[in-house]
């Protein structure tokens, strides 16, 4: 696609796109990395610490610590994104902060507080969902894809 | 901007030193098993599963508590060996079937699992149980067992 428009482009076009690619900056990709690994880490390592504290404490077992865990993670970080302080996280960690189940929550809530003056109906409810909804779609999707070569290659394959 | 990264910094070696260190629970126990010594309920038949499994590799610590035949064990494994952590368990398993043939045997790797085991063993180790508790205990145990998502 980008090829086939560069093309069209005139020569002097092409000259000026040059031109703005030799000065450009740089985008810092290994310090963007190691931010996106810290940041993400630091939501895991919490994450992992409220599952343990729900194994400790309450009738879980590791198997069914999840649920709980994911719902107190999203609440922390529908709190975070309410006080404004998720958008600074995100800023900083980039996909380290929208990877985890913590940047669905964000995505969630901050279009819900986004479209709250259209009011409730036609506001938040249907716009809730507008970048999470594609998460529900193809992470459903993709579970089915992925159920159905397992299935196959435990059925036919023997695995 | 800078707090954050020393922060970031502290965090990790935080991390680091927490990840590191030794617990020092393990020096006190032989080989990762207490055994349970009770008189009016024998456990023997668990330390015995206790100190075979915990000869495998991979298995760090071991707790089990038997009623009657019914025995049920819960294993720590390495660290490092958690990614294969389906197959140790499958190999406990069997394991177990062919040293006690003659016995109902459940075992798991669950921390839960773990952890209310030991309970349930200082509080025999104790005296602090009978018979028909201990019965109760184990069956609320294994139905957390088969507790699923």
């Amino acid at each position: 696609m980008a090829n086939k428009k560069k093309k069209n482009l005139t020569p002097v076009q092409q000259e000026y796109q040059t031109f703005e690619k030799n000065r450009e900056t740089q985008r810092p990709l290994i310090k963007n990395c190691i931010r996106a690994f810290l940041t993400g880490g630091i939501i895991c390592f919490i994450g992992q610490g409220i599952q343990t504290l729900y194994i400790y404490n309450f009738n879980f077992t590791e198997e069914t610590a999840g649920n709980p865990t994911i719902a107190t993670m999203i609440f922390i970080s529908l709190l975070l994104t309410g006080f404004g302080v998720y958008d600074r996280i995100s800023q900083f960690g980039g996909a380290g902060s929208a990877v985890p189940v913590t940047g669905f929550g964000n995505a969630v809530i901050s279009a819900a507080i986004e479209h709250r003056s259209e009011g409730f109906v036609l506001g938040v409810g249907p716009n809730m969902f507008k970048l999470a909804g594609s998460v529900i779609l193809f992470g459903t999707f993709s579970a089915f894809v992925i159920a159905t070569i397992k299935t196959i290659l435990i059925q036919w394959g023997g695995l | 901007m800078k707090t954050i990264n020393i922060l970031l910094i502290i965090f990790l070696f935080i991390g680091l030193g927490s990840g590191c260190a030794e617990n020092p629970n393990n020096a006190m126990k032989d080989n990762g098993i207490t055994k349970v010594q009770n008189v009016s309920m024998d456990q023997s038949l668990s330390n015995k599963a206790k100190e075979k499994v915990t000869e495998m590799e991979d298995i760090t610590e071991a707790k089990a508590v038997n009623a009657d035949k019914e025995l049920v064990l819960a294993v720590k494994i390495k660290q490092l060996r958690r990614f294969q952590i389906k197959s140790i368990e499958k190999k406990v398993k069997t394991n177990l079937k062919k040293w006690f043939p003659n016995e109902k045997i459940e075992a798991s790797t669950d921390l839960k699992i773990f952890l209310e085991l030991g309970e349930l063993e200082d509080k025999l180790q104790e005296n602090d149980t009978n018979p028909k508790k201990l019965k109760k205990e184990l069956q609320k145990i294994k139905n957390l067992m088969k507790e699923k998502t």
